[in-house]
């Protein structure tokens, strides 16, 4: 009788461990950013993959440098399956060595993926080697009041073209500032400020930030595009728009702190204007392409995003937990699931076949998204990107701040970015 | 009591001898009694020693090998070249390390100065109206004990240009706003304000605890003499406040000039690299670029920097309490 006691218990705790251990196994981990929010497709995915999840956020900072010293550490055990991470360190993060190349994985999923986001997934770029594919977008455009704009008697036409917007922009300070009211938001607060201020206006004008020559990366955003988009700049400043050192990421915009705020999508999504339905916010406020410098010119948009990759040492080391984290990645890729993602946390989908009926009722300003995202251009993610970013926004606040003529400020940052690549 | 103690000394070297004979016989590694006698010391201590040799010096010294090797993000894994002085020469040859310590020299100095001009202003107030202390000397520490990260977005919202709470109050009072953290020359001493608002609760608390210390019989003998108000403070209290005063300098000094979270919440370095100190550069380049090698040539700089200016603070207020 006491054996028979025995066998039983040791055939139980056999079967719960061995249940504990296949539930261990089917639990795939996931790093996101603040606020990306992968949660709110965390149950829809668990039921299609079958896999259960358990999703862990980082602020922005703090992303990178745990993603790399974890990865560095080269321990599967300590290591998460799948990873959120920025466009701009694609380059950094598979010279390093940190992802996994995923080529057989994403590229036929791919396909639907628009230009820019599909190569933008490529390392080096379109190469046809993707480490990944990218999940989401934003892109830059004009938001303004249109009350306030009405009660300054400005025409919201004038905000299309460099001209006029800085006459605009004049008309507004002069009308808002005794209530406390920014006229145009001008971003110079941090390394991000060419995304805004310096990168669309280059591309608009036929520039590039880099080209390659000899198979290396050599700096071209001091053409004559690069002169031109800089002297934008610099003429808002001296007519009177002054240069913004801090941001508030489009809380002071939903707060009614300016009038106009050239900026990305988020400063029109429900996060900023909180109990909000898109519809009322279409009411309350309006959106324009970034302004041209003359008529016929086409508005170009930068786009940003983060990109769904899973870590070189899982793939190395831990073929069962790839495997795993192959179907929970290719879930997330699914239109429909993406579709759901983008619809809650109204964000710009990077491929052309999600449900746009369904996002247009959830997303403010569905189509001119999409159109922008469609015709959007990103940055060259090159491991050096962020030296090279902030050389460029050095050339900005030499140019705005210390009055240096434009194309010397621009031709010392390439003379730095050159150093930086290599040459 | 020479015999006394000549026994007791006998009898406890015969035991000690017996006890090591003993652990000899079941296989000590003990040698001789001599030697054992000798080590034991050692052994109590060896735990401490090699914690504080592993926790202190390991970084140290790693630190070290970093900044003599090329090592990035991108290749720290795969394997790095080892690059001599490469990273120091480099460093010695960069405009922008030169800013970046003269961006320092504002920052540190005016940090001090307005943290020991208000610090010990509100000691000796407090130390004279134990009441009022009472009352806000809590109030007066919570800057002290708020993260450098609140402080520093509590500081943006306070600058900010339009809306700020400063300009707010300057335009209600009929001046015009200032840009405090867009313009290239406010900006460095719109963050010295910010971390003498911060600091100053260390100096106050630290200066008003020597205070305290500084015998009341020598201020009643000096007005017995005759001294002035000003003579008492310069003569008396200032000079009996030097040991305070240097270890305080030294404290603050370091801190200031290691000093990035707060720049990097506020100002991130800018505008135009205005606000790049030292500290913040050094970041920049090990975390930000991915750089480690040449970041950890930095932090050595900035290390023996500080020393000297530990040396230099020893040697000219610390000089006399120390001799």
């Amino acid at each position: 009788m006491r054996r028979f006691g025995i066998a039983t218990f040791a055939l139980v705790l056999t079967v719960i461990l061995g249940f504990g251990t296949l539930y261990a196994q089917r639990t795939v981990v996931i790093w996101e950013p603040e606020g990306y929010g992968l949660e709110a497709v965390k149950g829809l995915v668990e039921d299609l993959s079958g896999v259960k999840l358990d999703i862990h956020e980082f602020s922005y900072g703090d992303l990178r440098s745990k993603l790399q010293t974890t990865l560095l550490a080269r321990d599967p055990e300590v290591a998460p399956d799948v990873v959120m991470i920025d466009s701009i360190w694609l380059g950094e993060f598979v010279e390093g060595g940190y992802l996994a190349d995923l080529t057989d994985v994403v590229a036929p999923i791919a396909k639907t993926w628009f230009k820019a986001f599909r190569e933008g997934s490529q390392w080096p770029p379109s190469s046809g080697r993707y480490y990944g594919l990218w999940y989401d977008t934003d892109v830059r455009a004009t938001f303004y009041w249109p009350d306030l704009l009405k009660k300054a008697g400005v025409n919201p036409g004038n905000l299309l073209y460099w001209d006029t917007f800085i006459k605009a922009c004049q008309k507004l300070k002069t009308e808002l500032s005794d209530e406390g009211i920014g006229a145009c938001w001008l971003d110079m607060a941090g390394s991000w400020a060419p995304d805004f201020e310096f990168f669309p206006y280059l591309w608009q004008e036929g520039g590039k930030i880099l080209v390659k020559k000899n198979g290396k990366f050599y700096p071209a955003f001091n053409s004559e595009a690069g002169v031109k988009a800089l002297k934008f700049l610099v003429d808002r400043v001296k007519s009177g728009i002054d240069p913004q050192t801090e941001t508030f990421w489009g809380n002071d915009f939903a707060k009614k702190k300016w009038a106009v705020y050239p900026h990305g999508n988020w400063a029109s999504s429900e996060s900023r204007f909180p109990g909000t339905t898109p519809d009322e916010r279409e009411k309350m406020i309006a959106v324009l392409p970034l302004p041209v410098s003359e008529p016929g010119k086409v508005p170009v948009t930068l786009a940003g995003g983060w990109i769904m990759s899973i870590p070189a040492i899982v793939k190395d080391k831990a073929p069962e937990r790839f495997k795993e984290a192959v179907k929970v990645m290719k879930t997330f890729l699914r239109a429909d699931v993406m579709t759901k993602y983008y619809a809650a946390l109204a964000r710009v989908p990077v491929r052309s076949d999600v449900d746009k009926e369904e996002l247009s009722k959830s997303i403010e300003f569905f189509d001119f998204y999409m159109k922008m995202a469609s015709v959007a251009r990103t940055r060259p993610a090159i491991p050096q990107w962020s030296q090279v970013s902030d050389a460029i926004f050095q050339a900005m606040s030499d140019a705005v701040f210390k009055g240096i003529d434009p194309k010397v400020a621009l031709d010392r940052a390439a003379e730095k970015v050159k150093r930086i690549l290599g040459w | 009591m020479i015999e006394q103690q000549k026994k007791l000394r006998e009898y406890w070297d015969g035991d000690f001898k017996e006890m090591i004979n003993k652990k000899s016989q079941r296989g000590s590694h003990f040698g001789t009694p001599r030697l054992s006698r000798s080590l034991i010391p050692y052994a109590f201590v060896f735990p401490t020693v090699a914690v504080l040799l592993f926790i202190e010096a390991f970084p140290f010294f790693w630190n070290i090998w970093i900044s003599l090797n090329d090592v990035r993000t991108t290749n720290i894994m795969r394997g790095y070249p080892f690059v001599g002085l490469k990273n120091y020469m480099e460093l010695f040859k960069d405009p922008m390390f030169y800013h970046s310590l003269h961006v320092s020299l504002y920052f540190v100095l005016g940090s001090i100065v307005g943290q020991f001009m208000l610090g010990l202003l509100i000691a000796l107030i407090f130390n004279k109206y134990e009441g009022l202390a009472r009352f806000f000397r809590p109030i007066f520490v919570i800057p002290w004990l708020l993260s450098a990260l609140i402080i520093g977005y509590s500081w943006i919202w306070m600058y900010n240009y339009n809306f700020g709470l400063i300009n707010t109050i300057l335009r209600m009072i009929g001046l015009k706003p200032i840009k405090w953290l867009n313009d290239v020359k406010m900006a460095v001493w719109a963050l010295v304000i910010a971390n003498v608002w911060r600091g100053t609760p260390f100096t106050m608390l630290f200066l008003e605890s020597s205070l305290k210390n500084i015998p009341k019989e020598l201020y009643e003998a000096a007005r017995v003499d005759g001294a002035s108000g000003w003579q008492i403070f310069f003569y008396i209290t200032l000079q009996l406040l030097r040991p305070a005063l240097t270890i305080n300098f030294i404290l603050v000094t370091m801190w200031t000039f290691n000093l990035f979270d707060t720049i990097l919440v506020m100002t991130q370095g800018g505008p135009a690299d205005a606000t790049m100190t030292t500290a913040m550069y050094m970041y920049n380049n090990a975390f930000k670029y991915g750089l480690f090698g040449y970041g950890a040539a930095i932090t050595l700089v900035m290390l023996i920097i500080n020393a000297a200016l530990a040396a230099v603070y020893f040697k000219t207020i610390g000089r006399e309490n120390i001799s």
